[in-house]
């Protein structure tokens, strides 16, 4: 089933094969929950938008461009739905640390370390303009490039790149004391 | 963490990142996810049913309307006929049936003055 391409479960699914269309949401599950994730927060309300995201691509899957990349068309539907899912229910603005933040959590332990690195990142990703925590999420984290980004925000490259640069340096940071307690 | 290289993914990052945001729970989620498209389809093709019910029903009653019309009116032609055949039987003129006009008075008057 691995050998089976994007493109070719997509034509299947435009048909009305719903196990087609499950194996693309299996395939893509962790990437979409993830982005989701980066922007609103909650894990809770990422996976609702997240399977919103699926829904509406499952609805419009006769439309879809075959011969156009799946991922990035899939990813707007799923960031769209996360955008209406943070306007209805509210955006959860994480609040800042205090600068000793890191004194008072960093232990001994390299894994809780590690853990602790986790959640700071998460908070600190919170704060970041929506379209950073986008650009920064899918650069780094799940290997998109750049024109592919820009293609899912709609925004010209030279966009994306400045808030990768931008994102980078304020987790770089902030984060910066977290690292040295893991290293 | 890379600072120079700003055009390649920053692995640490990228990494840190995908611990942080690495959802659990992967196979409940993508149930979930194709159990709502099952139901999704469902409802679609529910909607096309009911969206083909309407003017089905009308059709429907149109015909079945038509149907009983046209019944009642062969029915109506049927009794009609068989009344006509009850009254030529009982001896009544066919003159009086066939719906034409009666003698006219001249010629009842002439047939008055020869009896006399």
């Amino acid at each position: 089933m691995g050998d089976v391409t994007d493109a070719e479960l997509a034509a299947r699914a435009a048909h009305g094969d719903d196990d087609a269309f499950g194996q693309l949401v299996d395939r893509y599950a962790p990437a979409a929950r993830r982005v989701a994730r980066a922007l609103l927060g909650s894990d809770a309300d990422a996976d609702d938008a997240a399977q919103e995201g699926f829904l509406s691509a499952w609805r419009a899957i006769g439309r879809f461009d075959q011969s156009r990349p799946f991922r990035p068309w899939l990813m707007r539907i799923v960031l769209n739905a996360a955008r209406d899912t943070g306007r209805r229910r509210g955006v959860r603005e994480t609040d800042a640390l205090s600068p000793d933040a890191a004194d008072r959590r960093a232990g001994p332990d390299v894994e809780a370390g590690r853990a602790l690195l986790r959640d700071r990142l998460r908070e600190v990703l919170a704060t970041l303009p929506e379209r950073q925590r986008m650009a920064i999420t899918m650069f780094d984290a799940e290997g998109y490039a750049h024109a592919e980004i820009a293609e899912v925000l709609g925004v010209p490259e030279g966009t994306v790149r400045s808030d990768v640069f931008h994102a980078r340096r304020a987790l770089r940071a902030d984060l910066a004391p977290f690292l040295e307690d893991v290293r | 963490m890379t600072h120079d290289h700003d055009h390649l993914p920053d692995e640490q990052l990228g990494r840190l990142l995908l611990e942080s945001l690495e959802p659990d729970w992967h196979r409940a989620f993508v149930g979930r996810v194709s159990a709502a498209v099952r139901a999704d389809s469902a409802g679609s093709r529910w909607s096309i049913l009911a969206t083909w019910l309407r003017p089905g029903l009308v059709a429907a009653t149109g015909i079945a309307a038509m149907t009983a019309l046209g019944f009642a009116l062969l029915q109506g032609s049927a009794e009609q006929a068989s009344f006509a055949d009850m009254v030529v039987a009982e001896g009544v003129p066919a003159a009086m049936l066939a719906g034409e006009p009666g003698p006219s008075n001249d010629l009842l008057l002439s047939a008055v003055m020869e009896g006399r």
